[in-house]
């Protein structure tokens, strides 16, 4: 029963130490959220393996108990792992959290048109470049503004598809 | 008892129901509409298969196996939810990796992404959004917190002084 515990807990006992190890890579290395992240998916990663070793252990287990226990662990530890990335990635990238942090700066209350000069539409354009470009999605030559990966437009074909599927009366956007 | 599949198959219904619901008409609230259909599809579904008979027997449905089972329910849902809100409203990052991919090997210089971008009123938007959902309230072209805007303020607040970020956006 304890052994049961411990590999159905494993997940939650990843994402525990993938947060703490974020928030102390976070302190110690300010500015580098992007490696803290990385470093505290690897390390829960190696918790909650560790955590499921267990239950490989009992002989009379079988082959589809062992294929059940792994990969409900690692699924639910990745999925938790994404919500954690999700949350810090709101603070740095999320407009929505901008507004209503703009909102409480100025205690509570902002003239719409305040906000607008506050959070421009330059200053939301020009973030989001420095982030791409600053990471090697996007390449500024000559001028001109180039894909440098094909990861995002991976990510952006995908949502436009999941929207078409969900919402096929609202007209896609994207792509 | 084996977890894994038969989790899959209710993370599947409960996507196919807000397929379904969502091809009938598009919630004003849709991300609590969403949770809404992720919370109740287990209990629903619970409810058909114990008046259908088919109850496990207790020593194959533990007390971890249960909760184990909830929490993968739980994390995928959320996950799904993130996404969402991609599907929701358009990403401006994701707006100009589709424009700059739309033009080819030759990309565009910063006026026409400019151009392109500036003409979309996402401010508006994402305060609309905010708006729907109880985060603030606007009236007399001024945008106030409501209580449950503070909170979230207050959440994502704590959370950036913890990882030492700067104001994002």
């Amino acid at each position: 029963m304890i052994s049961e515990w411990l590999f159905r807990m494993a997940p939650v006992a990843g994402v525990i130490v993938n947060t703490l190890v974020l928030t102390m890579v976070a302190h110690i290395r300010p500015g580098r959220i992007a490696r803290a992240m990385t470093l505290g998916v690897i390390c829960g990663l190696m918790v909650t393996v560790v955590f499921l070793l267990p239950s490989s252990v009992p002989a009379s287990r079988t082959w589809g108990d062992l294929v059940d226990v792994w990969c409900l662990g690692v699924v639910t530890y990745v999925s938790l792992s994404v919500g954690l990335w999700s949350f810090c990635n709101l603070n740095i990238t999320s407009m929505r959290i901008r507004i209503i942090q703009e909102i409480r700066q100025c205690g509570g209350v902002v003239a719409l048109s305040d906000l607008q000069q506050r959070y421009s539409a330059l200053e939301r354009l020009s973030r989001r470049l420095d982030r791409l470009r600053g990471g090697q999605q996007l390449a500024f030559q000559d001028g001109r503004w180039r894909l440098n990966s094909r990861t995002l437009l991976f990510l952006a074909l995908l949502v436009a598809g999941l929207r078409k599927l969900v919402m096929p009366r609202v007209r896609s956007k994207i792509c | 008892m084996h977890l894994f599949v038969p989790t899959t198959v209710l993370l599947a219904v409960s996507f196919g129901i807000h397929l379904v619901l969502w091809r009938i008409a598009i919630p004003r609230q849709q991300i609590l509409a969403l949770v809404s259909i992720f919370a109740m599809a287990p209990i629903v579904v619970a409810a058909l298969v114990i008046s259908m008979g088919m109850v496990p027997s207790t020593s194959e449905l533990s007390s971890p196996s249960i909760i184990g089972a909830t929490i993968f329910y739980c994390s995928c849902a959320i996950v799904y939810f993130i996404f969402y809100s991609a599907i929701e409203s358009e990403s401006p990052t994701l707006l100009i990796i589709s424009y700059i991919a739309n033009n080819g090997d030759s990309g565009c210089d910063d006026i026409e992404l400019r151009d392109y971008i500036i003409q979309r009123d996402a401010l508006s938007e994402r305060v609309k959004s905010l708006e729907s959902g109880g985060f603030i309230s606007t009236s007399n072209g001024l945008c106030a917190l409501t209580s449950k805007g503070r909170f979230l303020a207050g959440i994502f607040g704590v959370a950036s002084r913890l990882l030492g970020l700067p104001l994002g956006g």
